[in-house]
């Protein structure tokens, strides 16, 4: 095959490697890390509404942020998000390789043009990284394209020129690259003539300078940092996205490196060069990736999609597959228990840690509040999964509002019969896409509440919340479970809920104080963890607790904790020796489990 | 005279106008509606369902446009205000109004001290009807030209956006004094003008770059007023109309959330004492009557002549346990703001054991004869308690009025005076129970109320995904003409100045 053959195949791959990229950025996303968007998109409201748009077009940047949060929103259907991604990432590969082919690289350089997109994928891994700022990336990479589209020097002075401001109120501080670009450019190809040069540069610098000021003073009241920044590539307003910085350096120099490169090395097997670039490429995206994607938080973000969806089936296989470690993942997890009926008998056969894991304490943060929040909303405890959907939503850094918190309070207030209230929250939803269609549902039962009691799960909870005035503590969630069982006795969730807080705290003292209140709720087998806890306090003061135990205790478990005592009152090192069969105990969990 | 709006240019008028312009209301032309007032209407003998519905409300001469939105949907409306000098008429698209404010103001202003009479006609499916007229009172005496208030979300504990704001009240025109993107992670409140006028204004800064900044004729200083003798930074505060001092009260302020009911939270004082600035001193002083573990004082308020310092107190409790029993009485102590002494002896105006309510928040009216103040079951911040309503206390007879012409079923609060004693606005949640919304009333001489009426917004719609309060309105004379990078400096690079604490009176 000649040289000539070989590199006019290479010039077909360029777009099988782009679309190859583009699949598994897809694969990635929508089988990988799909959890991640879902999370995300729960915390944005994106209005269709001429008051949303104006709080973004009114900064440098917006623009972008806007277009992100456009982009965000389709990430409620994770497979959506995924392609979106994948186009954005792979445009801007394109782009880096237009302009590396229009400024004279070899075609056997394009892995090169791979390396900014592999870059803001890793960096999308975090899911503080949102979509506004991948937009503002590729509109500069748009406009430099556009830049070495001209052809006539004059005309690109006037575009550019032209383009900066524009760039700036677009994208934000990322249009510095523009100019880098444009002045380098036109440094290395020597096309102006020295004065004109100079005066040129001058001019860009100065207004590339002067742009944040003026915006500044007359324009925008935010602090400079914001102003030189703009976009949201952060959704921490503080933290300064210096990787993308770096990105942003790729998108400029790269293209001049791999001219450079070209014209410095031709190599005799271009073949062999592609293919070890590409070798490096696969391998060091796979590093990079590797150690940016964060899948322990990608298993508790699926937990807590699952429980919002209320899947919690899905919860349960999860779980059975491989039992999470992670508090909020445990949350979710006996929240999926208890909502199946399962809590008293199953929770011990998941790792346990404790309360936290149970009913966490509340932070001020926007993830915590949102996962705690599923669970007193399930319990019944309506007005407090509406302060923390509050919380969630007003801890949001980035200053935006959270679509699922504002489902929750169109929820709660409906429970609680604020149907003005939970009128304004769903005429709210009602101007977003995707849950305009329930919003539009919901809001009938503003008018008529028949459809609220009637309703499988508001109907449920407006009989379970609770009555008696009583103010929430964090510190006595016993005495709050207590307080709402009594007032219903129907919520068996609340009873179940109160004896794991008492297994959990190894109390069993009131574990034994709460018990025969069992009875009441007609359960047709003790549950395995009570019948555990209950043979185990019997066996403080009884030789053989199996025998002349009072309580409907199964065979299996007297006969495992037979073996279990055995084990653990004999042998040396009991942890693992019992770990392997009765890690699934409450015994277990008190001996072992801080 | 009839003024015609909109798209009611003569062709005389629009020759007069440059090209822009005439582009400019070419395109208003083409985006708004084109009718005349319509003629064949059917009558259909009702009041139309509007929102907001302020009918029958006394208004100022100088209020921005009453735009609202008809509740049934239509195509067109058409909007007839007769006055008893003017008329104004204009028609619009869609549901809802939009007037222009200048025509607005300028029919105000020919018709002040009278009755203006609303008539709208909607056109739904070709077919114009026509409602009953109703009508508002346009009151001679002006509202002070600006609003300065706080918007922030309605909650528990976390905020993300919160800012201080002015609007011109005879348009729309808002900007901003300060807010948490200029400074993110700070909370700001408590603005505080003396006697309406921003030459002198003070707000506090919490959390981050925390300190009380005081803007007196441009100049933004910082103060840092924790001092060894009270337990943290002063809080409410109330400038004495001299503009020489403020006096603060010192609040530890905890919330709960109850689980159950209606209510969201409860705020109480842990602790709560009363302290007055010196201005020119940077210095404070008290005496043991307002400054004492036995009770706790707060929500200070000096009277017009400068003479008396009102404010609430009660006695010291365990909190929260003794929530429910923590009722204010209304106090007054003399003031002498030439050597900047209070006096020996403490009256009780309002005796909350008397009465069994809780007053806060008195505000007196600038002539001096009445104090509007609010009433509440319990405690001194009322942001839940949907009893809490507005009183007026007559100082020349000791009545205690109840002001049920501006209150609702809702929680009515936070309220000030306008300058000329005629306007009062105040906080309620009135709308949807949750959010607090302004509402402005006029006030006789008497202390009588008119209907009140929502503050006026550009788009009537505005409310609906609108999810911040309306906090803390304070009336302006005039524009706050402060550089919010100038408070954003001050209060970055300065640590304040540290009070001192005159140990003398204490």
């Amino acid at each position: 095959m000649t040289k000539n053959n070989l590199l006019s195949r290479i010039l077909k791959t360029d777009q099988l490697l782009t679309f190859a990229f583009g699949l598994v950025v897809y694969l990635f996303f929508s089988l990988g890390y799909a959890y991640h968007l879902h999370y995300q998109e729960q915390f944005q409201l994106f209005l269709f509404t001429t008051d949303y748009l104006a709080q973004y077009v009114g900064y440098p940047g917006g623009i972008s942020d806007y277009l992100g949060n456009f982009i965000t929103q389709f990430y409620f259907y994770s497979s959506i998000g995924a392609i979106l991604l994948a186009i954005m990432l792979t445009l801007l590969q394109r782009m880096v390789w237009s302009v590396a082919q229009k400024l004279g690289t070899a075609t056997y350089w394009i892995p090169l043009s791979f390396v900014p997109p592999v870059l803001y994928w890793s960096l999308l891994c975090d899911e503080s990284y949102l979509a506004g700022g991948l937009v503002a990336i590729l509109s500069v990479s748009a406009f430099i394209r556009t830049y070495l589209a001209v052809k006539n020097p004059r005309n690109r002075i006037i575009f550019t020129l032209l383009s900066v401001p524009a760039l700036y109120w677009l994208a934000g501080g990322a249009f510095l690259l523009l100019p880098l670009f444009v002045l380098t450019r036109e440094m290395m190809s020597k096309m102006m003539k020295p004065l004109a040069f100079s005066i040129f540069s001058a001019f860009l610098i100065g207004l590339s300078i002067v742009l944040p000021y003026l915006t500044k003073q007359f324009l925008v009241q935010f602090p400079f940092t914001k102003l030189l920044i703009g976009a949201t590539y952060y959704r921490y307003p503080v933290v300064i996205p210096y990787s993308v910085a770096i990105v942003g350096l790729l998108i400029v120099f790269l293209p001049f490196l791999s001219k450079l490169l070209s014209s410095k090395l031709q190599p005799q097997r271009p073949a062999f060069w592609l293919a070890v670039q590409l070798l490096f490429l696969v391998s060091g995206s796979y590093f990079l990736l590797s150690k940016t994607a964060d899948l322990n938080k990608e298993e508790v973000m699926e937990y807590d999609f699952h429980a919002r969806t209320r899947r919690w089936g899905r919860i349960l296989e999860k779980a059975d597959r491989q039992a999470p470690t992670s508090p909020l993942s445990v949350t979710c997890l006996n929240l999926a228990l208890a909502k199946q009926d399962l809590l008293g008998e199953r929770m011990f056969h998941y790792y346990q840690n404790g309360i936290g894991g149970l009913l966490p304490d509340f932070t001020r943060d926007f993830t915590i509040p949102t996962i705690l929040g599923e669970v007193y909303y399930h319990l019944g405890f309506i007005n407090t999964a509406q302060r923390l959907a509050f919380e969630a939503m007003e801890a949001l850094p980035d200053y935006q509002k959270s679509a699922r918190s504002v489902m929750r309070l169109a929820e709660t207030n409906l429970i609680n019969g604020n149907y003005e209230l939970a009128g304004k929250y769903l005429r709210l939803l009602q101007k977003t896409f995707y849950y305009r269609k329930w919003a539009t549902n919901t809001l009938q039962a503003t008018k008529k509440e028949t459809l609220i009691e009637e309703h499988p799960e508001w109907g449920l909870l407006r009989k379970m919340r609770t009555q008696e005035d009583f103010l929430f503590s964090e510190g006595e969630k016993e005495m709050m479970l207590g307080t709402v069982f009594m007032q219903n006795q129907e919520n068996k969730m609340a009873f179940e809920y109160l004896m794991a807080c008492c297994l959990l705290k190894k109390d069993l003292q009131h574990f034994m104080e709460y018990y025969p209140v069992e009875k009441a709720l007609n359960y047709r087998v003790v549950p395995k963890s009570y019948q555990e806890a209950l043979i185990y306090v019997w066996g403080l003061s009884h030789n053989d607790p199996t025998q002349s135990i009072p309580y409907p205790i199964s065979n299996s478990v007297k006969m495992r904790v037979k073996n279990y005592a055995n084990i653990y009152t004999t042998r040396q090192n009991p942890e693992q020796l019992l770990r392997n069969d009765y890690s699934d105990t409450y015994w277990y969990y008190l001996h072992f489990r801080n | 005279m009839a003024i015609r709006i909109g798209t009611m240019y003569t062709l005389e008028e629009m020759m007069r106008t440059n090209l822009t312009y005439i582009l400019l209301a070419s395109l208003f032309v083409a985006f708004s509606c084109t009718s005349e007032k319509p003629r064949h209407a059917e009558d259909t003998g009702k009041y139309p369902g509007v929102f907001p519905d302020d009918a029958g409300a006394t208004i100022p001469p100088n209020i921005a446009p009453l735009n609202f939105r008809l509740e049934e949907a239509c195509d067109e409306l058409y909007l007839s205000v007769k006055g008893k000098e003017s008329e104004l008429e204009e028609g619009f698209r869609g549901n809802k109004t939009s007037i222009a404010p200048d025509e607005w103001a300028r029919f105000l202003d020919e018709n002040k001290g009278d009755s203006i009479a609303f008539t709208v006609y909607a056109k739904t499916n070709k077919k114009w009807l026509k409602y009953k007229t109703f009508s508002y009172f346009v009151a001679s005496e002006p509202i002070d030209e600006y609003l300065v208030y706080r918007l922030l979300s309605p909650g528990y504990q976390t905020w993300n956006k919160m800012g201080i704001y002015q609007r011109r009240l005879s348009d729309f025109k808002v900007e901003k004094i300060l807010d948490n993107k200029l400074m993110p992670h700070t909370c700001m409140n408590c603005h505080a003008l003396a006697a309406n006028n921003p030459d002198n204004m003070m707000l506090h800064l919490r959390e981050n770059n925390s300190g009380t900044i005081i803007i007196r004729e441009g100049r933004v200083e910082k103060l840092q007023t924790k001092t060894p003798t009270t337990f943290s930074a002063v809080s409410f505060p109330y400038w004495h109309p001299s503009a020489k001092y403020i006096a603060f009260s010192i609040n530890k302020v905890r919330q709960i959330f109850p689980a159950s009911g209606q209510e969201r939270a409860h705020a109480y004082d842990m602790v709560s004492d009363m302290v007055i600035y010196d201005v020119d001193e940077n210095e404070f002083f008290t005496s043991p009557l307002i400054f004492s573990d036995e009770a706790y004082e707060a929500f200070p308020c000096f009277s017009p002549d400068g003479q008396t310092l009102y404010y609430v107190t009660t006695q010291a409790k365990p909190m929260p346990q003794e929530i429910n029993a923590a009722k204010y009485s209304l106090c007054a102590i003399s003031f002498d703001p030439e050597t900047g002494g209070l006096g020996a002896t403490v009256d009780t105006l309002i005796s909350a054991s008397a009465i069994g309510k809780s007053v806060t928040m008195p505000r007196m009216s600038p002539d001096g004869k009445h104090i509007l103040l609010t009433l509440a079951n319990r405690g001194n911040f009322p942001a839940y308690d949907t009893d809490a309503d507005l009183y007026l206390y007559h100082l020349n007879d000791s009545a205690l009025v109840r002001l049920d012409r501006i209150n609702s079923d809702q929680v009515e609060s936070y309220h000030s005076w306008s300058s000329n004693g005629r306007w009062i606005i105040y906080s309620s949640r009135r709308m949807d129970g949750l959010h607090m919304n302004f509402y402005i009333a006029y006030m006789d001489e008497t202390g009588n109320p008119g209907k009140p009426f929502l503050l006026p917004q550009e788009d009537p719609d505005f409310h609906d995904t609108f999810l911040y309060s309306f906090n803390i309105p304070e009336f302006s004379l005039k524009r706050v003409d402060v550089d919010p990078y100038e408070i954003e400096n001050v209060a970055k690079q300065s640590i304040g100045a540290q009070v001192k604490f005159d140990e003398h009176n204490h």
